[in-house]
């Protein structure tokens, strides 16, 4: 029975160097803080156990480099998300017009089924900085959430741990929507390898 | 009934088994502790969980339920936990053994057991949660078997023990604290929540819990300390090991006298019997008490401890251990670990048709103490809730790696001390490599790339092979390879053999490195070098003004992108070490508004920026403004290079790459100076501009190559890993592509990186010390590790954790075993070939992505001779 089973949701987050993905995860998970966290080579993730609806989820919250470079290890790492977090950094205009591009590069790369109804949430962070530093407005950034299907709009300070917490909830509210969808979709565990995509591996 | 424990426990007493049940005494009592039954309420049944002394000086553990205790000894007991244990000694009942709990009859007394502490092994403590306010304590025995769970019901008291206004002491807390009085009780340092109780020394290795027994000066007495039975013995074991008992701790010896008032009152005269107690607790307590040691040694090795308030007196609540948080990466171990213990607790709940409720799966074992795991039930529901338990599993992993690492290290003693025997008598050498044995087996049923090869023979030839590690290369020995001009009169081969042997005193970095890096060539002179260091300060400065003096190129948008790229990383790169450590200068970048900068930051800002411009040149440009700026120019290696090689590279075009910060910043520190640190980085990145291509072809092709080294060096962790999706290796991405930056500290990795700049044994050899460091951790990956994901983060997670030294050695061992596959392989395609006539159809071709690797060797033979 699907309700009974372990239900470990995978969230990715994506966005631009430099926005705060390693500090908002951190965070969340860990309740701390850094400004000095160093570049994430590659990737990593944080586990943490949180109830969404009355139901203990464990989330894998996968950590990803920032520079545009290491997209083409996203294969690997985002297959099977539930839910994919877009961060920006408020006060960096370049890091939300990228945004699109993260957003179609993870629904190619990952290609999950329904594409257009995948769980995304957009997360405008370093809200702490000055005022006169910011670059994207509120108003602006939800615009274009609204014209990408309605995705979820939070602005979050990982610095000062402001709504960090609530945004996660949604995400991982949404992801378990995904995850239980996709489990109604398919009862079966069924593998399908044939689109492993091998960009890298070992072909010997 | 007697229980067989108790039994062989009475026949080792000194008084007569009489005696035993001669009205026992409470020394400390707890009410409203629960133990689920099967016919009660869901919270199971209350009862007082106690610690009692026999007449004849046993201690004994016991749960009894309120409903067995007769009216009178109710009253003790409530007495005794209600108003503290100061004035009264009460009088008891006997209790009962664990038999009843396997009696399959119902009636509440059936529930009470009990158990003399000498028969505990282990408690696991699970302490009140926010959510789960009650907590609980399961007792392991020596034998095998648990008791249930005792509950810890504390919102039932209506007013704590401690001194008047102090929040009220955790039951189980309580119950620790009395039984470390009476037994010695040592946390377990891998598993905060478990405890030992009069440990052996193995089991207080392997749990981490260096031994508040054994201080290195004195030898340890295992023999009297392996009879836990014997309880003087044990006392006076510890008591020989402490000689000065006066340095202990007053918590300890405070504690007797406080019992013996108890006994005075209780009894109204001292007795003979009193007398005796009070030696043998005077002792226990002294060993046992974590002022002899104990706390001491905990906290040397960062390992949990209690402390312990005096013998039952009321102290406010101590902190239990786990609330001592370390670091986030202990943290993080230790949250996955509560999970798991969570999620045994809760199957142990659901499934209570047993009194041991301890579950069989694979990593079950590796948390249990050995012998429960002989009373490892099978539980379909265990698995269930473990088997995709990802992040219990890595943790599991890491656990096991470090008992293996324990075990290792033994073994290589043994191993160097067999070596040293042997060679006293003149024969035998030993192998870095102490895994081949295993080895052999893991080919018997694998259809590797050797095919028909006898991979036994292989094997046994590998033992053979030794790393040739040695001491760094000295500057005495440096000097002395200069003749008076200035020029080397050693050959490059053999200062490159020196440096991967043992790499470089950290003086003669500067001068060395700049012969590896390519700034000096091999055969220049003292003169040479001169001259060739003010040339390269002026094409340093002559391309660094390029941006520098130029508004147009500053406000270039790209320009301005890279710059704020670098700043971003540059801010973030090995800022604790000092010389990037300070904020003397403000910080003008955009984005780090409130975080000072200092004067090297500055410069790591500007030698990226600048190295975009020589980057963003043509090799013929790059020949042009050399040749311009060094008349007199030395057959360099990168100028010839340069003009001989393909002019493009077009790949690297696009400027800074995450990654290079973190390659940069050694070299810059090293060099000490930002023109020499430029050109230092300019060499390394020779080396390793691969990794930054755009298409990422060169991580591309050296995690490939590296699969294949695992798929003929390893082929049982090659089928794991195709297993588990991992064959992309995209684990060691980060390894590969800053040269293991991130995963040794700052020291090592200058060790490391002047032994890959050596290009001794192979020009790739950074897939040598992966392979190794993979080798290593292959059991733990096979038998633990079951994703790509769970791979991936017991690999991140190794960061800081992995000894340089002895990855060198491995990785220089498997280097030599690949060389050796490669002969056998050739070797015996050339046999069939001759003998059919055939190109060898059973044996197929070694691969050439790894011949590639073992060019090298051939090269520097060729430039020795």
């Amino acid at each position: 029975m699907a309700s009974r089973k372990k239900v470990l949701l995978k969230v990715i987050i994506l966005g631009e160097s430099g926005v705060g993905k390693t500090s908002l995860m951190n965070q969340y998970v860990n309740k701390k803080f850094s400004n000095q966290y160093k570049a994430t080579i590659g990737a990593d993730f944080l586990t943490k156990e949180v109830l969404v609806d009355d139901r203990l989820v464990t989330m894998q919250i996968w950590d990803t480099a920032g520079q545009e470079r290491f997209q083409s290890l996203g294969v690997a790492f985002y297959r099977g998300a539930d839910c994919c977090v877009l961060v920006y950094d408020v006060n960096n205009a370049k890091s939300f017009e990228t945004l699109e591009s993260w957003r179609d590069e993870f629904l190619i790369q990952a290609s999950p089924r329904g594409p257009e109804n995948f769980p995304f949430v957009v997360i405008g962070n370093k809200i702490d900085m000055e005022e006169s530093k910011r670059m994207i407005s509120q108003k602006r950034a939800m615009a274009w959430c609204q014209s990408k299907g309605n995705i979820p709009y939070f602005e979050t300070s990982a610095k000062e741990a402001i709504n960090v917490e609530q945004a996660f909830q949604t995400i991982a509210k949404n992801a378990l929507q995904q995850e239980v969808e996709v489990e109604i979709d398919f009862p079966d565990p069924i593998k399908i390898d044939s689109d492993t995509s091998k960009d890298f591996g070992c072909a010997c | 009934m007697e229980n067989d424990l108790l039994i062989a426990q009475m026949e080792d007493l000194e008084l007569e088994q009489s005696t035993l049940f001669v009205q026992p005494k409470l020394l400390f009592t707890r009410p409203k502790v629960y133990v689920e039954t099967t016919t009660n309420s869901k919270e199971g049944m209350p009862g007082f969980i106690s610690l009692i002394e026999t007449s004849n000086y046993e201690h004994i553990l016991s749960w009894t339920p309120e409903a067995a205790i007769p009216g009178l000894d109710q009253d003790s007991y409530v007495d005794i936990s209600s108003e503290g244990e100061h004035d009264s000694t009460r009088f008891v009942a006997p209790p009962r053994t664990p038999e009843a709990l396997r009696s399959g009859s119902f009636h509440p007394s059936d529930y009470a057991v009990s158990v003399p502490l000498q028969s505990i092994y282990s408690l696991l403590v699970y302490p009140p949660r926010i959510k789960d306010r009650q907590g609980s304590i399961i007792i392991n025995l020596n034998g095998g078997e648990s008791l249930p769970a005792f509950y810890f019901h504390d919102d039932g008291l209506t007013k704590g023990k401690g001194l008047p206004g102090s929040p009220p002491t955790w039951g189980g807390q309580d119950l620790l604290n009395h039984l470390e009085q009476l037994v010695e009780v040592v946390g377990s340092a891998i598993e905060p929540g478990v405890y030992l109780v009069n440990a052996s020394r193995a089991d207080k290795i392997n749990h981490g819990a260096a031994s508040p027994s054994f201080p290195a000066s004195s030898p340890p007495s295992s023999g009297v300390l392996d009879h836990p039975l014997r309880e003087d013995s044990v006392a006076g074991g510890h008591e020989s090991l402490y000689p000065d008992i006066s340095s202990i701790n007053q918590a300890g010896s405070i504690a007797a006298p406080a019992l013996d008032a108890a006994t005075i009152t209780a009894t109204g005269s001292i007795t003979v019997e009193g007398m005796r107690r009070r030696r043998s607790l005077t002792e226990n307590s002294r060993s046992n008490s974590p002022g002899a040691g104990h706390q001491q040694s905990a906290s040397a090795t960062g390992s949990p401890s209690i402390s312990s308030p005096g013998l039952f007196s009321g102290r406010p609540r101590t902190p239990l251990p786990f609330e001592n948080h370390i670091d986030p990466l202990v943290n993080t171990v230790k949250e996955m670990r509560w999970n798991i213990l969570e999620r045994f607790s809760q199957v142990a709940r659901f499934s209570r048709d047993a009194a041991t409720n301890i579950l069989d799966h694979p990593i079950t074992k590796q948390i249990l103490p050995p012998h429960v795991q002989q009373r490892i039930q099978e539980s379909e529901a265990a698995k269930r809730v473990m088997d995709d338990y990802d992040s219990a599993r890595v943790y599991l992993a890491k656990w096991a790696a470090t008992v293996a690492d324990q075990s290792d290290k033994e073994r290589r003693e043994v191993q160097e001390m067999e070596r040293l025997r042997k060679s006293s008598s003149g024969a035998g050498s030993h192998s870095a490599h102490g895994r081949s044995g295993r080895r052999i087996n893991d080919y018997e049923d694998e259809e590797g790339p050797l095919g028909a090869f006898n991979v036994l023979d292989l094997e046994t030839e590998c033992t053979m092979i030794h790393h040739s590690r040695t001491d760094p290369l000295s500057p005495m020995d440096w000097f002395s390879f200069f003749d008076d001009q200035g020029r080397l009169k050693v050959s490059e081969a053999h200062v490159r053999e020196l440096v991967f042997r043992g790499g470089i005193e950290h003086d003669i970095r500067i001068e060395v490195w700049k012969f590896f890096l390519n700034i000096y060539p091999w055969d220049s002179t003292e003169a040479e070098r001169v001259a060739l260091r003010a040339s390269k300060a002026e094409e340093y400065y002559a391309l660094k003004r390029e941006w520098f003096d130029d508004t147009s190129v500053q406000e270039d948008e790209a320009f301005q992108e890279q710059k704020l790229r670098i700043e971003k990383d540059v801010h973030r790169t090995d800022r604790t070490i000092s010389f990037f450590a300070s904020e003397t200068l403000p910080n003008f970048s955009g984005d780090f508004t409130g975080v000072g900068s200092n004067e090297n930051l500055e410069l790591l800002k500007d030698i990226l920026l600048t190295y975009n411009i020589w980057a963003a040149k043509s090799p013929s440009e790059r020949a042009a403004s050399n040749d311009k700026t060094s008349k007199s120019l030395l057959s360099d290696a990168s100028a010839t290079e340069a003009t001989s090689s393909s002019p493009v590279e077009p790949n690297l075009l696009e400027g800074y790459v995450q990654g290079m910060s973190d390659l940069l910043a050694p070299v810059f520190a090293v060099m000490g100076d930002e023109v020499m640190g430029f050109w230092a980085f300019v060499g390394l990145m020779e080396k390793t501009k691969k990794n930054f291509y755009r298409d990422q072809v060169g991580m591309q092709s050296q995690l490939e190559t590296l699969c294949k080294m695992i798929r003929v060096l390893d082929p049982k962790l090659y089928k794991h890993l195709e297993k588990c999706e991992a064959l992309n290796l995209f684990f060691c991405f980060r390894w590969l592509l800053i040269w293991f930056k991130r995963e040794f500290e700052w020291v090592d990795i200058m060790r490391l990186w002047e032994v890959l700049f050596s290009d001794h044994l192979s020009t790739q050899f950074q897939l040598f010390v992966a392979m190794a460091i993979l080798d290593k951790h292959r059991d733990i990956m096979i038998d633990h590790l079951q994703g790509f994901d769970e791979i991936l983060k017991y690999v991140n997670d190794l960061s800081m954790t992995i000894d340089l030294e002895e990855s060198l050695q491995n990785a220089e061992v498997l280097y030599r075993r690949l060389e050796h596959v490669a002969d056998k392989i050739d070797t015996k395609r050339q046999e069939q070939t001759e003998s059919s006539g055939n190109v060898a159809d059973t044996t197929p071709e070694f691969p050439p992505a790894l011949r590639k690797l073992l060019k090298a060797t051939h090269l520097s033979t060729e430039m020795a001779k």
